[in-house]
């Protein structure tokens, strides 16, 4: 009798790829999103810098920092090339080892390695039924049939080949991407740590205060400039009154609360958004593919379960089918021989 | 694992961190007072101190910085190596389907050479 022991998967193993494509899409958006943050600071600061100038007569043009000072308030690197780098590169790391996940889980080995061993199987067939023809023409029977096909046996053998070997491919691949997973797994997690932190930190410190210091520095400016406290509405037709027109149009004074106003705006952005959910939602996703790494390696088990528990239903119900189909051409077979044996 | 306090000690990290946030919740409380206030000499005098607090904080901050710069660095060479791991069990899988392959080529000579000699004795029989 033919037996096969063939290779029995987990029920999670479609998750485990869906998990890895929505990780690899999740680290690819988010990721980029945070490289921009990161290379957008000394813009930002630079803009706040050159603002808060126009209001400080006894302020000197600063153009880089020193070691006494790590203010930002700098034409040139508020954050340094060297400390923005360091940053990108380990962005860029994690987009790389989310990408290779990825091409693991996207492999279409097990599939390739299906059909081909279909193929190696029926040609396999052909070779037994040419041996089979040679094996023939060096005896005879008496009626000339011939004895032997095997035909019968190569379709339903390729069919199972091509299922044991799709799978058993389809284990290796899911067992690469589980040590490649359990492989960086701490070092993903503490990446996502220090950049919640570190993001938290760019977020507020060079972001969030330098903006509503160069905000504050506008509003001194119009304050001391153009507020006075005791004024009072003077009555229409007096010459106190043209004044006041004068005062209202005034274009010096317009431009300057244009520029608080659009200052004011595009500073409110930063108080009502943070990049944090960014890393969160990196994490997350990273999360669900721990459960693969704590599984290890995905079971082997016969086909057919003496305790009849079947975990893969399909494949044990084509592979039952399939070996019934050729036991009764064995069986048909050996009764042909039976009888060949008794004309003799 | 990746070191993440790199150049400081844990105990020194997390001190400088409460230091500059206690300086950043002054700073904070400056600038509110300084957005509130009617009073020019006030706003004026709460601004100069919310700049002189700043400069603080950030140099607090930046020891905070060049830390964590080491260590996003030690953690890109990390995921050099992982990328790399990652690379090599797709070839893995790769030269399993090449290995196939090259079963089916001799197979397919096989059958081929049989299928001449069963031709070459059939003709002979």
């Amino acid at each position: 009798m033919v037996t096969f022991s063939v290779l029995m998967l987990s029920g999670c193993d479609e998750s485990l790829i869906s998990d890895v494509k929505e990780f690899d899409k999740v680290v690819s958006d988010s990721a980029l999103s945070v490289k921009k943050t990161y290379s957008g600071v000394n813009d930002f600061c630079r803009q706040c810098y050159v603002t808060k100038l126009r209001f400080n007569p006894s302020a000197r043009i600063k153009h880089r920092k020193d070691d006494a000072d790590n203010s930002p308030d700098v034409l040139m690197f508020a954050y340094s090339p060297e400390d923005i780098r360091a940053r990108e590169l380990a962005l860029e790391g994690l987009i790389e080892y989310s990408a290779g996940l990825m091409a693991i889980a996207g492999s279409d080995s097990p599939k390739q390695a299906g059909e081909l061993a279909a193929q190696i199987s029926e040609r396999l067939g052909s070779t037994a039924d040419s041996l089979s023809r040679l094996n023939e023409m060096s005896k005879s029977t008496k009626d000339g049939q011939t004895t032997f096909k095997f035909e019968s046996y190569s379709k339903p053998i390729a069919t199972l080949a091509k299922l044991a070997a799709e799978k058993w491919v389809g284990k290796k691949q899911k067992d690469n991407l589980k040590e490649c997973i359990t492989s960086g797994y701490a070092d993903t997690e503490a990446t996502f740590d220090l950049l919640e932190e570190d993001l938290k930190n760019l977020w507020k410190f060079a972001y969030k205060q330098n903006a509503e210091l160069t905000l504050l520095a506008q509003e001194n400016y119009y304050n001391y400039r153009y507020v006075r406290k005791d004024w009072k509405r003077p009555a229409i037709d007096t010459p106190d009154y043209e004044k006041y027109v004068a005062f209202v149009g005034d274009k010096s004074r317009l431009d300057l609360l244009n520029e608080i106003r659009d200052s004011a705006k595009s500073f409110s952005t930063l108080f009502t958004s943070s990049p944090e959910p960014l890393i969160s939602r990196m994490r997350e996703s990273h999360q669900r593919l721990k459960k693969y790494a704590d599984e290890g390696k995905i079971r082997e088990t016969g086909i057919i379960d003496p305790n009849g528990k079947a975990d893969d239903q399909d494949l044990r119900d084509k592979s039952k089918g399939m070996i019934s189909a050729m036991l009764d051409s064995y069986r048909q077979i050996k009764m042909s021989l039976y009888k060949n044996e008794e004309v003799k | 694992m990746v070191e993440l306090y790199a150049g400081v000690s844990k105990d020194d990290y997390d001190k400088i961190k409460e230091c500059r946030d206690c300086l950043s919740d002054l700073l904070e409380k400056s600038m509110g007072k300084a957005a509130a206030t009617d009073d020019q000499g006030e706003q004026d005098e709460l601004l100069h101190k919310a700049e002189r607090l700043k400069v603080e904080v950030d140099n607090l901050n930046a020891i905070i910085r060049n830390s964590n710069t080491k260590a996003f660095y030690d953690l890109s060479v990390r995921f050099q190596a992982l990328t790399q791991e990652t690379r090599e069990k797709l070839d893995e899988l790769k030269r399993t389907v090449e290995n196939l392959k090259t079963v089916l080529e001799l197979a397919t000579a096989l059958d081929a050479a049989l299928e001449i000699a069963a031709g070459i004795a059939s003709k002979m029989t």
